[in-house]
């Protein structure tokens, strides 16, 4: 039984205390700022599903759509296996044999990167067990058992998770852009930090899912609850968040930003530096949509860098690429998937992926 | 706005105001000030307090910071120009040509903005929200220019502004012992004060009138220069007809709204152009005007600000200082948010008085962020420490000299305890902060005209021109919403009760027993102030004799609010007189190398084209037109701040959007400093001065170009709207002398 493995007690005070912190919390009203953490799926209140208008299917599609990277997260964005993250979380990784700043672009499967020794885990199941013997432990090479027990033992809870060991690099910028300005930690920002990786199944074949994010093109709206899911193995929950504006350097920060920002940002700078965009960028954001929404911020921090942002509706607005603090107030930095699709189609020009993605999401954005 | 010879309250730095109706800002400080000699009143004050120790509750030690050559400034006065320090720091070898022909191309704008000559035909380069009033004035029936920008396609469509004028300063001349000599053999600080004052109106009269012998257009001021210790006569060119040529709308003149007010990055085309015409209706001839540079500056570059900043507070003594940070400013501060929070909920309303109100919120909103940026430095301990490092070392150095021993050995002390007796009176003088001005109720505003008109009109010893001109001003106020003003004189009413406690015999007797609330109520729905042409009929007939129920209110309220003035302005004349020492001080032990402090009279400034730190990450030198469409796109559905109107959001091909819209540089400015050039060493111009950053705010107190910035815009970003998107070619060609 390779990659399974049995945590007793040593994680279960991370877990089993939370719960209780999540019952502790309004049901998140109209003046909901702050992060709510729902401990598992298993456990997010009656009521608060109710004010969220989520229910038991949302959350476990929410889950399945979530895949785990080493200290990352990534969503899936299309039913081909198609999954997105921040760039870091790849050009991070030991397999990662390219020159370290370039960018990479496979518009065809056949050109896509096999990112060797790359396991990602997606976390299929969920039991309460009354002993832990009770596990099925011996379940399929393709999974890891993770057995955790409450504080005083009474009770387990056994996580299913799925691993998928064929996993390949789609597209990811250079680091200059994803990197712009080398602006960490701060919000507004105007970073292109993205990356798109493919899972695929035991036989070789792109990921077969229904467990996906629709690729939205739309900046958040004013305030608009987001959500983010973490499965992250110490302590798996699902968030969600306000996307808004703040007090900042006299003035107050915009909703999102744009690729005009970037822009702006190129030439005022000069174009030297942290702030030169590669050759043909400038042309090709123009050529696009340069009013297309780049950043966005969310209250409090990330859930986990890498993870999907997505709506109630369960199409993906963003990833969050980063922890911001800024004048003290504590921020999550998410790339819009407004701003990639525009430029996947105008300076990368991959027809491809801007298809695969358009083709799940609900309204066609495909000619634009 | 005659600094100096009469006593102005003044809240410091606040004339760079932006946007709303600029004046507004103004006429805040322009409050009745002129103590009254009224009944006598008990005055006894049984409060004690401590003197405080300027380091006591300091994390930073005076011995742990450097004192800067420059934390006095730079704001160099061209009676004695920085010849040897221009050519220090740029290479520059600036003679009296040079410093004449920087001197000449810039003009003072109306009563509180800069602005200059860039043509030999008169015209004029300002500031969009030094423009606004003029906008709105020149509109006719159904115009609204304002809203909509205004372009003179011909010279004949160029309007002429009523009542404006600009102010070329040609001659200088320093009148110091004259006006010392009216102070020598007088007794008592108000007396010298005023002895001082009135000396120099006489001399600026008699320069005036030798002068217009010459040139009817010319006109002699008497400026106030290192608190007293200098005084020069300022002659001026004025042209008195002044015309609109062009503005751009309002919401690129004030791109980015009160947010983004102070700060930056900024992406605002605040700017406009008048002409100035000679008395015989021509297009003035004015070759001294200002080259427009096409090429710019760069990071890094030298510039120099030509202009009239109004008022820093940098050679004071420490405990002045103090007493700034715990008392005037926190009380100010405390009274602008009292009342934002009142007007923030009223703002955006329709109807009557709706403009009055948001010309009141936005001078309000302006003030609050000015002021609170100003005690924010103060209470940074690094500010305070830097200032008791200078004074430790000017007192150190004092007693070195027996002669300056014995003549200021006890300057300071002086100083240290006039803070003590004022701060015995601070509570008394907080529950009339903002009393009498445009800000709060317009009921309690006119009634405190009534009663200071219909007094002076009593005793008689007040000109015509004096209550004229007071008339003037009283009927100047503009109607506010009845539930506006009622808030606010149920808050005027709660401070006043804070401050004096409910059984002050005062407030006794305006009350009756009576909740607020009711007072308030009944005053908004009986009195004839609530609009000004009852205000007007009832000043007509004698407001005093009037059965209006305002009058026993301001009659209980009048006399407590000018023997509180009065106070005040004896504290104020006894600290200027020991500041006029203190700047003599320094001229003994330091010579005259320091400039004085803003005086809202002609300037030079000098500093560098820079980025800064801010925010973790850096702000760029420039910004580009490309981040004026990032804050449109990113704010349009929430906030109309970053809004742009229909022409400007599609702009054609040929506009370069990669074109430097603002920049930032590390010149010295303040309020006044609005509309002034930016130039480069060959005095060409290459900016439009319009703001200071965030962290330029306490450089009233101590200047410093860490991270503060002076905010312009760019001349190509206005030429290139000019060109691409007003298509003002008449414009273009007479800026870029294209025959």
């Amino acid at each position: 039984m390779k990659n399974s493995s049995i945590a007793y007690g040593i994680i279960g005070v991370f877990l089993l205390s939370l719960p209780a912190e999540a019952r502790q919390v309004p049901p998140p009203g109209e003046a909901d700022t702050v992060i709510v953490r729902y401990q598992q799926y298993l456990h997010v209140p009656a009521e608060h599903m109710e004010a969220l208008m989520v229910d038991e299917d949302w959350i476990e599609h929410v889950r399945l759509g979530t895949l785990q990277l080493p200290k990352c997260a990534g969503a899936l964005v299309s039913a081909d296996g198609l999954a997105v993250t921040s760039a870091a979380c790849l050009r991070s990784l030991e397999s990662w044999i390219r020159p370290a700043d370039s960018a990479f672009v496979a518009d065809e499967l056949f050109m896509e990167h096999q990112l060797t020794g790359l396991t990602v885990e997606q976390l299929v199941g969920i039991r309460e067990l009354e002993r832990a013997e009770d596990s099925t432990r011996d379940a399929l090479s393709e999974t890891r058992i993770e057995i955790v027990a409450a504080q005083d033992s009474s009770s387990f809870r056994e996580y299913i998770w799925y691993l998928y060991e064929d996993v390949r690099l789609v597209l990811i910028p250079s680091v200059e852009v994803a990197n712009f300005g080398n602006e960490d930690g701060i919000y507004p920002r105007h970073a292109l930090d993205f990356a798109f990786f493919r899972v695929y199944d035991e036989r070789g074949q792109p990921l077969d899912t229904e467990s996906y994010f629709a690729w939205s093109d739309r900046p958040p709206n004013h305030r608009e609850r987001l959500f983010t899911t973490a499965v992250n193995e110490n302590k798996p929950f699902t968030s969600m968040s306000i996307s808004d504006t703040f007090t900042y350097n006299g003035t107050v920060t915009p909703p999102y930003t744009t690729l005009y920002g970037m822009l702006d940002l190129h030439y005022s700078h000069g174009a030297t530096g942290v702030w030169e965009l590669p050759a043909q960028w400038s042309a090709g954001i123009q050529e696009g949509d340069p009013s297309a929404a780049l950043n966005f911020s969310m209250a409090g921090r990330c859930a986990q860098i890498g993870t999907g942002v997505v709506d109630i509706d369960m199409e993906i607005l963003g990833v969050a690429f980063d922890h911001a603090v800024t004048e003290g107030q504590q921020r999550c930095v998410v790339v819009s998937t407004s701003g990639i699709l525009s430029v996947l189609r105008t300076v990368f020009e991959a027809e491809n992926i801007v298809k695969e993605l358009a083709e799940q999401a609900r309204s066609t954005y495909e000619d634009g | 706005m005659k600094m100096g010879n009469y006593n102005v309250w003044f809240i410091g730095g606040l004339l760079l105001y932006l946007g709303g109706c600029a004046p507004a800002a103004l006429e805040v400080v322009q409050v009745i000030n002129q103590p009254l000699v009224v009944e006598e009143q008990s005055q006894a004050s049984n409060a004690s307090v401590e003197a405080p120790d300027p380091m006591a509750s300091l994390t930073v030690d005076r011995f742990d910071v450097d004192v800067d050559r420059f934390d006095g400034g730079k704001m160099w006065t061209f009676d004695n120009p920085p010849v040897g320090w221009l050519a220090e720091a740029y290479e520059i070898d600036a003679d009296s040509v040079w410093f004449a022909k920087a001197r000449l191309g810039a003009l003072r704008f109306g009563a509180n903005c800069s602005a200059s000559f860039v043509s030999g035909q008169g015209l004029i380069l300002t500031n969009h929200h030094c423009a606004r009033e003029s906008i709105v004035e020149v509109s006719s029936e159904g115009e609204d220019l304002l809203a909509a920008g205004f372009l003179a396609v011909a010279a004949m469509d160029e309007r002429k502004v009523p009542d404006l004028y600009v102010e070329q300063l040609l001659e200088i001349s320093d009148v110091t012992r004259r006006v010392h000599g009216a102070s020598r053999i007088v007794r008592g600080d108000n007396e010298r004060v005023r002895a001082r004052r009135d000396k120099a109106s006489v001399i600026a009269d008699e320069l005036t009138s030798a002068a217009k012998m010459r040139d009817s257009t010319l006109r002699v001021e008497v400026v106030e220069l290192y608190s007293g210790e200098r005084y020069a006569a300022y002659t001026y060119r004025r042209y008195e007809d002044v015309r609109l040529v062009m503005a751009p709308e309002k919401k690129l003149g004030y791109f980015g709204g009160e947010e983004d007010n102070f700060t930056f990055p900024r992406y605002t085309l605040d700017m406009a152009f008048f002409r100035a015409y000679d008395r015989e209706g021509n297009p003035a001839v004015t070759p001294e005007y200002y080259p427009w540079s096409q090429d710019g500056v760069g990071a890094g570059d030298a510039v120099f600000v030509v202009g009239n900043p109004g008022s820093t507070s940098r050679f004071g003594s420490v405990s002045q200082l103090m007493f700034e940070r715990d008392y005037t400013l926190v009380q100010q501060v405390e009274a602008f948010q009292r009342r934002a929070d009142i007007l923030q909920s009223f703002v955006g309303m329709d109807g009557p008085g709706a403009d009055a109100l948001e010309n009141m919120w936005f001078t309000t909103s302006n003030s609050l962020k000015a002021l609170s940026g100003q005690l924010e430095g103060l209470r940074n301990d690094t500010l305070i420490a830097r200032r008791s490092a200078a004074e430790f070392q000017i007192r150190e150095d004092l007693f070195q000299v027996d002669s300056l021993s014995a003549r200021y050995g006890t300057l300071f002390q002086e100083l240290d305890e006039i803070q003590l007796s004022k701060r015995a009176e601070a509570g008394r003088m907080a529950a009339f902060t903002l009393f009498g001005t445009t800000i709060g109720s317009r009921i309690l505003t006119r009634a405190l005209y009534g009663y200071y008109y219909a007094n002076l009109q009593r005793r008689g010893y007040v000109d015509k021109e004096t209550l004229d001109e007071i008339l003037e001003d009283a009927l100047a106020l503009e109607d506010v919403p009845a539930e506006v003003d009622r808030a606010m004189i149920v808050l005027r009413f709660e401070e006043l009760l804070d401050a004096l406690g409910a059984q002050d015999p005062t407030m006794r007797s305006i009350l009756g027993g009576l909740p607020i609330d009711s007072l308030a109520a009944t005053l908004v729905t009986t009195t004839a102030l609530s609009d000004s042409a009852g205000f007007a009929a009832l000043l007509e007939e004698g407001f005093l004799g009037s059965e209006d129920p305002a009058v026993p209110v301001i009659s209980a309220l009048a006399p407590l609010y000018f023997t509180a003035q009065q106070q005040s302005e004896s504290f104020k004349n006894r600290e200027d007189l020991l500041v006029a020492e203190l700047a003599s001080l320094r001229f003994a032990l330091y010579g005259t190398d320091i400039p004085p402090d803003a005086s809202f009279s002609l300037r030079l400034s000098d500093g560098r084209v820079g980025g800064y730190a801010y925010n973790g990450t850096r702000a760029p030198a420039f910004t580009t037109f490309y981040g004026l469409y990032d804050h449109f796109y990113a704010h349009r559905n929430i906030s109309a701040s970053w809004d742009l109107p229909e022409r400007w959001r599609d702009p054609p091909e040929t506009f370069d959007l990669s074109t430097p819209l603002n920049l930032v540089s590390t010149n010295d400015i303040t309020g006044g400093n609005s509309g002034s050039p930016l130039l480069n060493q060959n005095l060409e111009i290459v900016g439009l001065v319009f703001d200071g950053n965030i962290e330029s705010l306490p450089n009233v107190y101590v200047f410093s170009d860490r991270t503060a910035r002076t905010v312009s815009v760019d001349v190509r970003a206005i030429l290139a709207s000019l060109q691409h998107v007003y298509k003002a070619e008449r414009l273009v060609e007479e800026i870029l002398k294209i025959e």
